[in-house]
């Protein structure tokens, strides 16, 4: 008798337990692939949370489903005085159960940035749905535009993200980093984030033929990363854009795959030089009230292309090549330390090495480590070694 | 009633209680009378006649002799004998003039190989039935027995169930003599023991229980050879009444048995100190004990070099993995777990979902229940129509349902990736348990997700875990472990590494198979 009505108790209590209760079929649910806050122009204490919901039917897909042209995702835009109720909101007219958990960046819009961001990181962080993994950047503009791009190669736009975050954008490789890390520097007295500068793009950006007419202004479909937002704390103050961007870029130990320099001979021609193991080293440390940086950067380079008419003898002018590129990367560096030490952003971590280095100097700093951060003297030292002058083939 | 807590499974209890009294019915009453032969010719013949109910395949030839001499008859089931051979050693001999009249004496006339005598009524049917020409003289109360068994049978052919790439091609078949033969052509051995036993009432089936005398273990052969004495039944009709009569495990769904066609295979079990049941009239032997390791390897494992016995041994345990779970899997991931499946992965799916009309729970059963019929169509039909079922299976499995929007296209891949993952495993008794296990799993998945699944699986594992086989444990040498035994497991090591047997099925002190160093040297190759 209680041989067999023990195992009928024990089944019917898990189905008491879980269960079909969370039974969400595929077919019933709305993924949402990328996320964009930005701030309600109309009501500054409300915010807009726009999110892109895949709309499986255009995905490209075997034989039978192929529909070639059609946007593949739709945007739903909600703004509330919480991103919860603009979430909420967009609940009311999506047919279907919306979720979170494949979403694949975040994009804050540059005014909401600028506003501070951390309704939206401790959004994120109570969510449970959304992954710490989310990469996380800035849209130059609002985030809805640049959510509305349709790049070509990728069906959906973090897609696309992701590709361009690989390698050959050094800035996009360097600094694209996960929420999880993100919210760590933003909320560190230590450290300051930097993430990454979005922009809509037309690919044809170079137009070769001089003379046209000039053209109504184009915004792309395509997405690339125009530089670096940086916070102080919450908010972003400034963007690196250009030098001072592939400077901090060296100062994170990553390198660029190429930087062109004068040819040392020839006028108004270059070389270009590719770089290998990269190296740097930050240290910090404090003289009297003064906080001393030290920056040695070291790095392997190749040379890439030589545009010269005859063959280089490049060999004997091989010190002048390298004190030149020196020289630039120096620059580079030195562009990205003046304007963070100016915002008073703290990307590089320098309150954090203070802090391992010497936690006695940090408690003393540490009540006015913004002015001793603006005021530090920044000592930046290259060593570049061109090894191979290239193969001609 | 009184109030009880339990009170409607008490209820239940006592109705099954009597329900199980009703089915105690007696026994069947046709039992051979146990009387002696009477000496009498007509009457014995008379009542041997009227035991086979007057059969016209029951020939009786009488065999009138000169006056002093007591009448002789001899007695035959048409079919089952030779008789050429009655007619040349036993009738024409007692037709000669001079014979002598005395029935040992008859020994000396008669060049038949194979005599023995009986006295009753039961021995000279007994005798009958397994082929047996009967000699009754007047006035003798003995009947003398000729082996003269012959009749039609299958030659020995390529086991069909059991093809093998690598390795030898013959097959047991339905008669047991030739399947004895089949094994002693094998194992030129004295110490093959084949001990009979006759089970079924009606059937009178001969069973043989075989092992090697000194290797297996006398625990094992005398726990079979009891449990082989204590069954009681109308008939044997095939090898598997045999295996659902001893096995440890009445309930489970997993065999408790091997079974094989193989006689190569039942031999190397002979060796490992198993023991083998060959019934007649079926070409599937059994052997054991067997374990779970047991069921998922083939004779061919030994055929192969071993790093690639030992691949098809890893690939056989993933080929039940994934026949036990994947559509559970499926089932659970589509239902709860989307973020378990990778981005573009998960719109390729979703995109194939669109539009289809049932959850996944009902897609699967649908399609798995779908394959389920086409297998078992595919089984008992005529081999003429077999094409046209795998045409209408393509298409409606395949092509069809998707396009109709019945399922997605993943699900196919499911289905058929399960079906062929299940076709992978060597033994059809588990091939089949998992089949089985498979639609439960599915219901766990769908009510409780990946919980489920692992739930579902751990009951699996309870299950194999508490099996045995003639005492073992089906999960040997794993639980418990037999370090040694690992040698031969989820991996093949070399022959020559294989130097013990199982501990489980020999004799304590025949575990050590071969001497040690017989590893080729390497400095030989020159």
């Amino acid at each position: 008798m209680s041989r067999s009505f023990f195992p009928v108790l024990l089944v019917s209590c898990l189905l008491i337990c879980a269960g079909c209760w969370d039974h969400t079929p595929v077919e019933e649910t709305a993924f949402v692939v990328m996320l964009g806050v930005d701030s309600d122009p109309e009501d500054p204490k409300r915010t807009i949370l726009t999110q892109m919901i895949v709309l499986p039917q255009a995905q490209p897909q075997g034989s039978s489903g192929a529909q070639g042209g059609a946007v593949p995702y739709y945007l739903v835009s909600q703004s509330g005085l919480t991103l919860s109720e603009a979430q909420m909101r967009a609940l009311r007219h999506v047919p279907r159960y919306i979720e979170l958990a494949h979403a694949q960046s975040l994009v804050f819009g540059e005014e909401f940035a600028r506003e501070g961001i951390e309704e939206a990181v401790d959004w994120l962080i109570r969510q449970p749905q959304v992954r710490f993994g989310i990469s996380i950047m800035v849209s130059r503009g609002t985030a809805q535009e640049l959510m509305q791009a349709e790049p070509k190669l990728e069906a959906l736009p973090p897609i696309a993200l992701e590709g361009i975050m690989r390698e050959p954008d050094p800035v996009a490789f360097t600094f694209n980093i996960s929420f999880h890390e993100f919210a760590k520097k933003i909320f560190s007295e230590r450290e300051d984030a930097a993430i990454l500068v979005i922009e809509r793009v037309d690919p044809m950006m170079a137009k070769a033929r001089s003379g046209a007419t000039a053209q109504a202004e184009h915004v792309g479909n395509e997405l690339h990363a125009v530089g670096l937002a940086v916070f102080s704390g919450t908010r972003m103050v400034g963007i690196l854009e250009g030098a001072a961007a592939r400077g901090a870029v060296w100062v994170q130990g990553s390198t660029l795959n190429s930087i062109n320099v004068p040819h040392p001979t020839e006028e108004d021609r270059y070389i270009a030089i590719s770089f290998v193991k990269p190296r740097s080293n930050i240290d910090v440390s404090m003289e009297g009230d003064q906080l001393i940086i030290q920056v040695r950067v070291s790095a392997v380079g190749n040379l890439f292309e030589a545009v010269s008419a005859e063959a280089l003898p490049i060999g004997p002018l091989i010190d002048e090549v390298e004190k030149s590129i020196e020289y630039f990367i120096k620059e580079e560096i030195e562009a990205a330390f003046d304007q963070i030490l100016h915002l008073g952003a703290d990307i590089f971590g320098i309150g954090e090495r203070l802090y391992r280095r010497s936690p006695n100097d940090w408690r003393r700093v540490a009540p006015h480590w913004h002015e001793v951060y603006r005021q530090a003297h920044v000592d930046i030292q290259v060593d570049v070694t061109v090894t191979h002058t290239g193969l001609a083939r | 009633m009184k109030p009880n807590r339990n009170g409607i499974f008490t209820t239940i209890a006592k109705l099954m209680r009597l329900w199980r009294k009703q089915q105690k019915v007696s026994r069947g009453s046709l039992t051979i009378p146990k009387e002696e032969l009477s000496g009498n010719l007509a009457i014995d013949v008379e009542a041997i006649q009227s035991l086979f109910g007057h059969a016209d395949d029951v020939i009786v030839r009488h065999i009138p002799q000169p006056p002093g001499r007591p009448d002789a008859a001899v007695v035959y089931i048409d079919g089952l004998v030779s008789k050429d051979a009655i007619a040349k050693q036993i009738i024409e001999r007692l037709l000669e003039p001079g014979n002598p009249h005395d029935a040992h004496a008859i020994l000396s006339h008669v060049s038949a190989p194979d005599v023995s005598a009986v006295h009753t009524l039961k021995q000279v049917a007994d005798a009958l039935t397994l082929g047996k020409c009967v000699l009754l003289q007047d006035t003798r109360r003995e009947a003398m027995c000729f082996g003269m068994a012959e009749w039609n049978q299958r030659n020995v052919e390529e086991p069909a169930s059991e093809p093998t790439v690598r390795g030898p091609r013959e097959g047991f078949t339905e008669d047991l003599r030739t399947n004895i033969v089949l094994l002693r052509r094998r194992l030129r051995t004295p110490a093959l023991r084949s001990e009979r036993f006759v089970i079924g009432r009606q059937s009178q089936t001969q069973v043989q229980l075989l092992y090697l005398d000194g290797i297996a273990r006398d625990e094992v052969v005398a726990e079979m050879r009891d449990r082989i004495q204590k069954i009681d039944i109308d008939a044997i009709l095939d090898s598997n009444y045999i295996d659902e009569l001893v096995s440890d495990n009445p309930r489970s769904p997993f065999p408790s048995l091997q079974r094989t066609e193989r006689p190569d295979r039942v031999v190397a079990d002979l060796l490992e100190g198993r023991v083998a049941v060959i019934v007649d009239g079926s070409p599937i032997v059994l052997s054991g004990p067997t374990t779970l390791l047991g069921l998922l390897q083939t004779s061919e494992d030994y055929y192969l070099r071993y790093h690639a016995a030992s691949f098809a041994r890893e690939i056989r345990w993933i080929a039940g993995l994934i026949g036990l779970i994947a559509p559970s899997v499926y089932v659970a991931i589509l239902s709860y777990h989307h973020e378990l499946i990778p981005t573009q992965l998960l719109f390729t799916i979703a995109a194939g979902r669109e539009g289809v009309p049932f959850p996944p729970f009902v897609e699967a059963l649908l399609m798995e229940t779908a394959f389920e019929i086409l297998r078992e169509a595919g089984l008992r039909m005529p081999q003429q129509i077999g094409p046209a079922l795998s045409i209408v299976g393509v298409l409606v499995i395949g092509d069809a349902a998707v396009r109709a929007g019945l399922v997605s296209p993943l699900m196919i891949v499911v289905v058929g990736m399960t079906a062929i993952a299940t076709f992978a495993l060597p033994s059809n008794d588990l091939a089949n348990a998992i089949r089985l296990l498979r639609f439960p799993t599915m219901v766990a998945a769908a009510i409780l997700g990946l919980f489920g699944v692992i739930f579902a699986t751990m009951l699996v594992a309870a299950l194999l875990i508490s099996s045995r086989s003639l005492g073992v444990p089906m999960l040997s040498p794993y639980i418990p472990v037999w370090r040694r035994g690992l040698k031969d497991a989820m991996v093949r090591a070399p022959i020559w590494a294989l130097r013990d047997r199982p501990w489980h099925a020999v004799n304590p002190d025949q575990i050590k198979r071969q001497p040690e160093g017989q590893e080729p040297k390497e400095e030989n190759k020159r």
